[in-house]
């Protein structure tokens, strides 16, 4: 008997610690139409499937992730993560990584070759904040123009002259990001509701929350932004924050692109960069 | 018996306590600016209504309240489209919200009303949440102060100032405001004009009005909002001594030097400016864009601490300021006879001083520009 107790307590303190959690990343590549707009579409999937967004992985404290990653592109990829890895992955051929995430906080891992964040191959891991209601918005605007060229090796870079027609959260567009499971956030008053918000983009966002004000519980980028209290803030190129919101009052509020050129869809508003919070009483 | 009398001496007492501040707005479509290149183009705005004679401005008229107090906006929309008043940051609820998607829009020629508890003191702004891409660039848009309570603090237990300044940065697509019917696909603007409080380039650097003075040692504050799609940058020359206490109607955590700060599209920040040596400068607004990140236009803001003084001789002060439309002039004053203009320079109303008071109950709640003898001042009715 006091074996057993020992092995469960062994097995119990194991589980604290962290698991090992096993899965497999797919390159995907396809045309894909958002909003009316047709573009080239690079994307980390769980399948072979090509799906229109980047896979989302939530760990808990202390989990390690093993991944083995398969690319399905003609083309070399990359798995980063700013700071931690930087791995190969050659065209139609696979790599393994293992990770070990210390802090527990939101990571932007993307393709560093420009066929692929510059064509929206970017997604998120969120570690940690296991006890509270989590959400991402995973900010990429396109040129349609641009991501044939960018798909087809004719540019590699951000023109000086670029124009995106195409503005999406989760690779949706408003008013499709209001059936979106991962963007859509809802919850009740007095909630702790944590948004994980990375620009994937190629220009600036800037967000704006109506009804509320949100703490900033992390960020990459514009570090001296920690811990104020802000209804709008910006996101700088590959940038990740994470906010903490707690609902005084119930509603439906909407948060979006503070430059209004970006809330729309084809040239046409509204559409974009929006998403509809619900919050009950 | 004597215990409920009391207590409801108490509650008349308490809610005696909470201001009720009426503010009076209309929309039009209608208004003709001036630009610094000399092109004049149609804007659309907001202006303080009166059932007479009223106009808009660009940007709207500043509203100015007193943390805590309890404000009416009461909203009449005098132009043949939807419109909507969104109240940027004070946090009102869903259907004081001014979306009209998820509150309400007000027809052409109706009223509404909003209603709001001002319980943050800072800096917020407001705007027409209507097909908002093309309103924002017509002009929609101005900022709100809620003061931190008496006396001249960035906010209670905070550095004091000696003045205030409040700037609202906004840019503009100008092919759109020549031709609004039409404005093509919205994602295309190219916001090619940039302004600060309505004013660009000579319009604004010659403009006094616009001009910080301070006395070398004085505490001045910069109230800066932001309406603008582009990025603006903000370059304080290091002798101002900038440091910045608020931002989007919060006191920061920490406060930070800012010889440069960006502010983005929506944000807010409170900025103190410290000279303590005599310095005539210019401080340097810049905007960019977003989509390529080039730098497309710069304004300068005068600042000097001669002038300051010089200035600071020629002030009228009034009292009280606000009131509820009767002024004090000072004793020294010798025209007896008074304009009060808009803060567009229109000229409303003038009349002759009695007995060193003048009467202005019979106008609307909001602010004006009272001139006597060559010399200005700003007052507040309510």
């Amino acid at each position: 008997m006091r074996k057993l107790i020992l092995a469960l307590s062994i097995i119990s303190c194991f589980s604290v610690f962290g698991n090992n959690v096993y899965d497999t990343l797919y390159i995907n590549k396809d045309t894909v139409t958002i909003g009316a707009q047709n573009i080239q579409l690079c994307v980390f999937n769980d399948s072979s499937d090509f799906k229109p967004f980047n896979h989302l992985f939530e760990l808990n404290n202390a989990d390690t992730l093993h991944l083995h990653i398969v690319n399905n592109d003609s083309l070399d990829h990359s798995f980063t993560i700013d700071g931690i890895i930087d791995e190969a992955v050659p065209q139609l051929g696979v790599a393994d990584v293992s990770l070990e995430l210390g802090t527990n906080m939101a990571y932007r891992y993307y393709s560093k070759e420009s066929y692929g964040h510059l064509l929206g191959a970017s997604g998120i891991i969120m570690k940690g904040y296991e006890m509270y209601s989590k959400f991402y918005w995973n900010m990429f605007e396109q040129s349609s123009s641009l991501s044939y060229d960018l798909a087809a090796l004719t540019e590699t870079q951000v023109p000086v002259t670029y124009l995106p027609d195409v503005f999406t959260i989760n690779q949706k567009v408003y008013p499709q990001t209001n059936l979106d499971t991962l963007g859509k956030v809802v919850g009740n008053v007095g909630d702790t509701i944590i948004i994980a918000t990375v620009n994937a983009g190629k220009m600036e966002h800037t967000l704006h929350f109506h009804g509320y004000h949100v703490e900033i519980m992390q960020v990459s980028q514009n570090s001296k932004m920690l811990g104020w209290s802000k209804d709008t803030y910006p996101l700088e190129v590959n940038e990740v924050i994470v906010v903490q919101l707690i609902p005084h009052q119930s509603g439906d509020y909407p948060v979006h692109e503070h430059n209004l050129l970006n809330v729309t869809s084809s040239g046409v508003y509204p559409g974009g960069m929006i998403e509809i919070l619900s919050i009950d009483p | 018996m004597r215990k409920i009398v009391l207590l409801f001496v108490l509650m008349v007492f308490s809610s005696g306590y909470t201001q009720v501040i009426d503010t009076w707005l209309g929309s039009r479509m209608d208004g003709s600016k001036l630009l610094d290149n000399n092109n004049v183009v149609e804007f659309w705005g907001y202006g303080e209504y009166s059932p007479g004679l009223w106009g808009i401005t660009l940007p709207a008229p500043l509203l100015e309240y007193q943390k805590d107090d309890s404000v009416a906006i009461h909203f009449i929309n005098d132009s043949p489209e939807d419109h909507t008043i969104h109240l940027h940051g004070l946090d009102v609820p869903t259907d004081m919200d001014g979306v009209p998607t998820t509150s309400f829009a007000v027809d052409p020629d109706d009223t509404a009303h909003y209603e709001f508890v001002a319980d943050h003191a800072g800096i917020f702004l407001y705007h027409c949440h209507v097909l908002t891409t093309l309103h924002l660039t017509m002009g929609m848009y101005g900022m709100i102060v809620v003061h931190d309570g008496p006396g001249q603090f960035v906010f209670q237990g905070g550095p004091s100032y000696t003045d205030a300044y409040n700037f609202l940065n906004s840019d503009m697509d100008e092919s759109v405001n020549t031709n609004p019917l039409s404005p093509g696909p919205f994602n295309e603007f190219q916001m090619d004009y940039f302004m600060v409080n309505g004013l660009s380039g000579d319009q604004l650097y010659n403009n006094t009005n616009h001009h910080v003075f301070a006395h070398p040692g004085d505490s001045v504050l910069l109230r800066i909002g932001s309406m603008a799609y582009t990025k603006t940058t903000w370059i304080f020359p290091p002798e101002l001594n900038a440091i910045a206490y608020t931002s989007d109607g919060r006191v920061l955590p920490n406060s930070f030097e800012c010889d440069t700060l960006v502010v983005h599209s929506g944000e807010r920040y409170q900025v103190l400016l410290t000279p303590y040596e005599s310095v005539d400068t210019d401080i340097q607004v810049i905007s960019t864009e977003n989509r390529n990140n080039i730098q497309q236009h710069t304004n300068l803001i005068r600042l000097n601490t001669d002038l300051g003084l010089e200035d600071k001789k020629e002030e009228l002060i009034v009292f009280p300021n606000p009131s509820q439309g009767i002024f004090e002039i000072p004793l020294d004053i010798s025209s007896d006879e008074y304009m009060i203009y808009s803060l567009d320079g229109r000229l409303i109303y003038n009349g002759n001083i009695d007995s060193n008071l003048i009467n202005l109950s019979n106008l609307t709640s909001g602010s004006y520009l009272l001139k006597v003898d060559n010399l200005t001042a700003k007052i507040v009715i309510r």
